[in-house]
């Protein structure tokens, strides 16, 4: 929505363009030619619209005001549609093009990274393997997220990471590891299980919260286990032990 | 169980999550005294079974940190999920009791100086940490690194 706004603002600019020539030629017309003020709105409105026609007086041309003014009118006429055309391409190509370049991207990686979910220990995970230029995809289901991270030009796919398809789409068979940080540890050991499956060669890595499922995301497949409440729970403890 | 009001020196901690569960091991493993404050009810009732003391309420009122003995309290650890609870907590015990050493939980990283200014000496973010930890072993896989620098 953020986007709209300058969008807008330069949609009135224009207009207020045009208005003030309007203005200023009608007013031009009276005050330097001395024509009446209706014939002034009348040519005016005649020659901003293009329509010749409706201005037959052969004086009307061999006004110096005129020829001013129909330069004037000629460049913001060309101004505007530069700017229209402009503004519809970006349209174009935010929608559509980075969408599908994404999609293209994708699908030509090879040992990348999947990062399935992006809250606050997926965001971390990324910047990691941004450090190390890694090539990742993040698997996001919630829409808001997925179309940031595609402004800011991130691969990225929507969709739930429990899915098989969804897996695939981010090139699970070709993926050289994948990190699973959803915030419920059934949906990371579903996660693990469906990746295992469709890669025996992955790395995979997870977040758990619970540390009873520690040894149930080894069995399902896992490599790398890491529990953030619990370390942070230590942290704690142990900081307050140390300082009281 | 001892009471409350004849703790001393003892340390609340605010919330009793996986990370408060994970605090009040580490200090049942030191054998300090120390009460939790929650506001699950049925929370409360479990730990109340399991003979640990524990205060029933929010811990954001100055209230609830009062009836946990705040004044007379060495420290108090914040561990609830949300960081504006966190913060407010941070503020009324450092009001309460000026000699407190206080630790909190952060979920986002810019907080962590709004909780230092708040009152709090110790800062962990769970979710940093372990987004950190994450991308380092799975980096470290990959590219065959011994040592990773972030």
């Amino acid at each position: 929505m953020a986007r709209l706004v300058p969008r807008l603002k330069l949609e009135h600019m224009v207009a207020a363009v045009i208005l003030l020539i309007v203005v200023a030629s009608v007013f031009s017309l009276i005050i330097f030619d001395h024509v009446d003020p209706e014939l002034a709105l009348y040519w005016t409105t005649g020659s901003v619209l293009n329509a010749p026609a409706i201005v037959q007086d052969p004086g009307f041309y061999k006004l110096r005001t005129v020829e001013i003014f129909m330069v004037i009118n000629g460049i913001a006429y060309l101004t505007a549609v530069t700017f229209i055309i402009a503004n519809f391409v970006t349209i174009l190509s935010r929608v559509d093009m980075k969408k599908r370049d994404m999609m293209r991207r994708i699908t030509v990686m090879e040992d990348h990274v999947i990062v399935c979910g992006y809250g606050k220990v997926g965001e971390k995970v990324c910047e990691v393997l941004d450090d190390h230029t890694l090539e990742y995809v993040v698997i996001e289901n919630e829409p808001n997220v997925v179309m940031l991270l595609r402004e800011r030009g991130v691969p990225v796919v929507e969709g739930d990471a429990t899915h098989s398809r969804v897996l695939k789409l981010a090139g699970v068979e070709r993926a050289g590891a994948l990190v699973a940080t959803l915030g419920s540890d059934t949906n990371n050991i579903y996660t693990i299980l469906t990746a295992r499956e469709l890669n025996p060669n992955l790395i995979i890595a997870t977040r758990a919260v619970s540390e009873e499922v520690v040894s149930k995301m080894h069995r399902a497949g896992a490599e790398i286990v890491v529990l953030p409440d619990v370390i942070a729970g230590f942290e704690l403890g142990k900081e307050v032990i140390g300082a009281v | 169980m001892k009471k409350i009001e004849n703790m001393r020196n003892h340390i609340i901690v605010c919330g009793y999550g996986k990370v408060g569960e994970k605090v009040c091991e580490v200090l049942e493993q030191y054998k300090r005294d120390y009460v939790v404050v929650e506001d699950d009810p049925a929370i409360a009732k479990l730990l109340k079974d399991m003979e640990m003391s524990v205060i029933e309420g929010d811990a954001t009122h100055s209230r609830v940190l009062k009836l946990a003995g705040v004044e007379r309290a060495g420290a108090l650890v914040a561990t609830l999920k949300n960081d504006t609870s966190n913060v407010f907590i941070v503020l009324t015990a450092r009001e309460l009791n000026p000699n407190l050493i206080i630790a909190t939980r952060a979920v986002s990283e810019e907080v962590v100086s709004k909780m230092h200014r708040a009152g709090a000496e110790i800062v962990v973010m769970p979710e940093v940490v372990g987004g950190l930890e994450l991308g380092k072993e799975v980096v470290r896989r990959k590219l065959g690194i011994k040592h990773i620098e972030v």
